[in-house]
């Protein structure tokens, strides 16, 4: 190796400027992170633009629904979709009812923030698909959900007795949920591959955690 | 052989100090058994090599954690911060107000009673004491909380001692600047009470709820991410610091960049610390796009001290060794002191630092989170850290302290010179199958992965692996804390010979002049690498999966 001494007697490796740039060499990530559109590369995000090109990674929630008014809609929708063998098919058209009473609750209630569709009232054929998910000390509800691929689906879940998850595994990885007791936790996903996908409780709920899970089934 | 600093700074204190001090040892040593009889009854367990009923597992888990968390990592944090101040600050001759200390431990070890015994009795809340998880056991729950308070005060106290004994010589005129170390120090013992208020803030509406006497806290998540964030970090300061400590006891080296950017570097934990607790809450339902994108950019910035202070010591110690004689760019490490235990202790907790590093950054990244936040991803990446890196370096720093406060030289020093290979090798076999089980959407804080045949296959062989690696981890972890024990208790002492059995090296007294440093600068471009591929992988994952989040509220 080397040893190229710098101009004062030291070599390049021993000087305090030398280790502080490298100490913040891992500042450098955030390039990796840019080039995966997973950070932006102006100060935009902080006017609340979308933060990149990988948009909606994440997943939100509201608080502003009370569990009641979520058990009511839940109902109405299980009512609606409920098939003869217990597992619960979200379609379009029952479902649109739902909607548009969930958009009109969620246009009077503070906090909650419609898109510009909700907010116009019109309907739209590739709106997602809006879907009850409650969880609850040791289960789901459907326990069996039936969905389409390449569809759109608004889930709308609540946690309504205590903190839980609501995961999906898709065998190579998992998309996880964390719900917040009495929160309204929404995310629109679409799935885009058949087949038959395990949702599981991953937030710690008590002694039936390990067999808190339900069944999402793709076709 | 130089006489150690640490050694003899210890003896001269006056005994009902050196008495105080083997109080917190002994207590962090106590700590640092149970937590490891817990932890490796959850990792047996959530092998399938032991079955447990939930109501038992689970308690078991929440003792792990509250054991090994909280009270191994802070009684001996409280014992080690009274002592460095103690041994590293000129004029020092006894502890400050030493009975607030003693009161501090008192409160210490009542809130470490009360926190191992209502899980015990139901409160099973996690160690993060999570109110939603009281259920009916509200008593039980609120003396749960009530055993952090303690704690939290007794830290306090510790802390009020430490500064006021580092202070009180320079008051007198006794010294006009502290050491690095003392410096140091006193940033430590300052953080060990802010972090102490953090909890009370967490925990006391939490207890007032609990005993019926106020509403149910409202802001408990924000409240303990805040808490946890600094309590997690302040063990890895203190590390950083310890080896500082140990280079000089063992190698006779210190800093070639000097005291002062010494004590800058440290200045910068307090800096970059602090405001950068928003990642734990990445994959909290609410949590703005701004906020989370503002969170990933600080959480960038959390590494940059302790990268900066590996290349200080590693360049200081590659500078003097050259100028002993070293070569080869790798040459020089073999003449380091690798049979002393604490050595070998510490040349681990580097390595191990690097590999949850490389990975914990993974974790800073907002949009990973819903790929591997609540996944065993978590105690994947932070065992390298919480047992690898920060209990390597403190169990090193008892191999002085201990024979330093009871006359008695460290138990078996060759035997624990192999065992930070062993508990490495463990960690990777437990942090391998871990991580990639994590990446694969298997669940922490679980015990039976199998959901009835649901899941995929492979997450009970990931867990099985997982277990095997914690065979090696607690054979290493019962061997030392059996030889800290031994040292502790061993009925003969033998003045003078405390640490004459441990081998070091005296490179220190000479000009280091033009001699170059690469070991650090390449390590620290091989750890960027590694967070690189790690984080790439964590995109690819997330891209292939088959479903898009378009969004949602937040988003």
């Amino acid at each position: 190796m080397a040893e190229k001494p710098d101009f004062d007697g030291k070599h390049v490796t021993t000087r305090r400027g030398f280790v502080t740039v490298l100490g913040f060499g891992v500042v450098s990530l955030y390039g990796l992170w840019a080039a995966y559109g997973a950070a932006p590369t102006s100060l935009a995000f902080m006017s609340g633009a979308e933060g990149g090109g990988m948009k909606g990674m994440g997943h939100g929630g509201e608080g502003g629904m009370s569990p009641e008014e979520f058990n009511r809609l839940a109902d109405a929708f299980f009512e609606a979709n409920t098939l003869p063998d217990g597992s619960v098919r979200p379609a379009r058209r029952e479902v649109a009812g739902v909607s548009a009473e969930a958009r009109e609750h969620g246009a009077a209630m503070p906090g909650m923030s419609m898109s510009e569709e909700d907010e116009h009232g019109d309907e739209h054929e590739d709106e997602p698909v809006i879907v009850y998910v409650r969880a609850s000390r040791y289960g789901y509800e459907p326990d069996v959900l039936r969905l389409e691929p390449d569809v759109p689906y608004k889930f709308r879940i609540m946690a309504v007795d205590a903190d839980h998850g609501a995961s999906i595994n898709f065998r190579m990885g998992s998309r996880m949920i964390r719900c917040r007791a009495r929160t309204l936790t929404e995310a629109i996903l679409m799935f885009t591959a058949p087949g038959e996908y395990l949702s599981y409780c991953t937030v710690y709920c008590g002694e039936g955690h390990d067999q808190m899970m339900a069944k999402i089934v793709v076709a | 052989m130089a006489a150690s600093k640490l050694v003899e700074g210890l003896k001269r204190l006056p005994g009902g100090d050196r008495a105080l001090l083997k109080g917190f040892v002994g207590m962090a040593v106590l700590a640092l058994g149970l937590g490891l009889v817990y932890g490796a009854v959850t990792a047996f367990a959530r092998a399938g090599f032991i079955t447990l009923e939930p109501d038992v597992a689970y308690p078991i888990l929440t003792l792990h954690g509250v054991t090994a968390f909280f009270y191994w990592l802070y009684f001996i944090q409280a014992g080690l911060v009274l002592i460095l101040v103690a041994t590293y600050t000129a004029g020092v001759e006894r502890l400050v107000w030493s009975p607030l200390a003693w009161l501090g431990l008192g409160l210490m070890v009542a809130g470490f009673g009360l926190s191992e015994l209502m899980p015990i009795l139901g409160a099973v809340m996690l160690y993060d004491g999570q109110p939603e998880l009281i259920g009916y056991e509200m008593t039980k729950g609120g003396f749960f909380y009530l055993g952090y308070l303690l704690l939290s005060l007794g830290l306090f106290l510790v802390g009020v001692s430490s500064i006021s004994t580092a202070l009180k010589p320079r008051f007198e005129g006794k010294v006009q600047t502290w050491s690095a170390i003392s410096f140091a120090s006193v940033a430590w013992a300052g953080l060990l009470m802010v972090s102490a208020v953090a909890a009370i803030n967490a925990f006391l509406p939490a207890a007032l709820w609990a005993f019926g006497l106020g509403p149910a806290p409202s802001a408990y998540a924000m409240s303990w991410s805040v808490l946890f964030h600094n309590v997690h970090y302040l063990p890895l300061m203190a590390t950083v610091l310890l080896w500082y400590v140990l280079v000089e006891e063992m190698v006779g080296v210190k800093s070639i960049f000097g005291e002062r950017f010494s004590k800058i570097v440290f200045c910068l934990y307090l800096i970059f610390v602090p405001p950068t607790s928003l990642y734990h809450m990445f994959l909290e339902p609410g949590l703005s796009d701004a906020v989370k994108v503002l969170g990933s950019l600080l959480s960038l910035f959390i590494g940059v001290p302790t990268v900066l202070v590996f290349l200080i010591i590693v360049a200081s110690l590659e500078a003097h060794a050259r100028a002993h004689g070293g070569r080869g760019l790798f040459g020089w490490v073999r003449m380091l002191p690798w049979r002393n235990p604490a050595m070998a202790a510490i040349g681990m907790a580097v390595v191990n630092l690097a590999l949850g590093g490389a990975f914990s950054f993974v974790l800073i990244q907002e949009k990973l989170a819903p790929l591997l936040s609540d996944t065993f991803f978590v105690p994947g990446y932070f065992h390298f850290l919480t047992l690898g890196t920060v209990t390597l370096t403190f169990i090193a720093m008892l191999m002085y302290v201990i024979p330093g406060l009871t006359g008695r030289p460290l138990w078996n020093p060759s035997l624990l010179a192999k065992l930070p290979y062993v508990t490495t090798f463990g960690l990777l076999i437990f942090g391998g199958a871990g991580l990639t089980a994590g990446y694969l959407g298997v669940p922490r804080r679980l015990f039976d992965v199998s959901y009835g045949g649901q899941a995929p296959e492979i997450w009970g062989t990931l867990m099985f692996v997982v277990g095997i690696g914690a065979v090696f981890m607690t054979v290493a972890l019962a061997l030392y804390v059996f030889g800290l024990v031994r040292t502790l208790f061993e009925r003969v002492s033998e003045a003078g010979a405390e640490t004459t059995n441990l081998a070091v090296v005296s490179w220190g007294g000479i000009a280091v002049g033009r001699q170059a440093a690469w070991v650090g600068p390449l390590s620290v471009l091989v750890l960027i690498a590694c967070m690189y591929v790690f984080t790439a992988l964590g995109f690819e994952l997330m891209q292939s999966l088959p479903v898009s989040v378009t969004g949602g509220h937040g988003d």
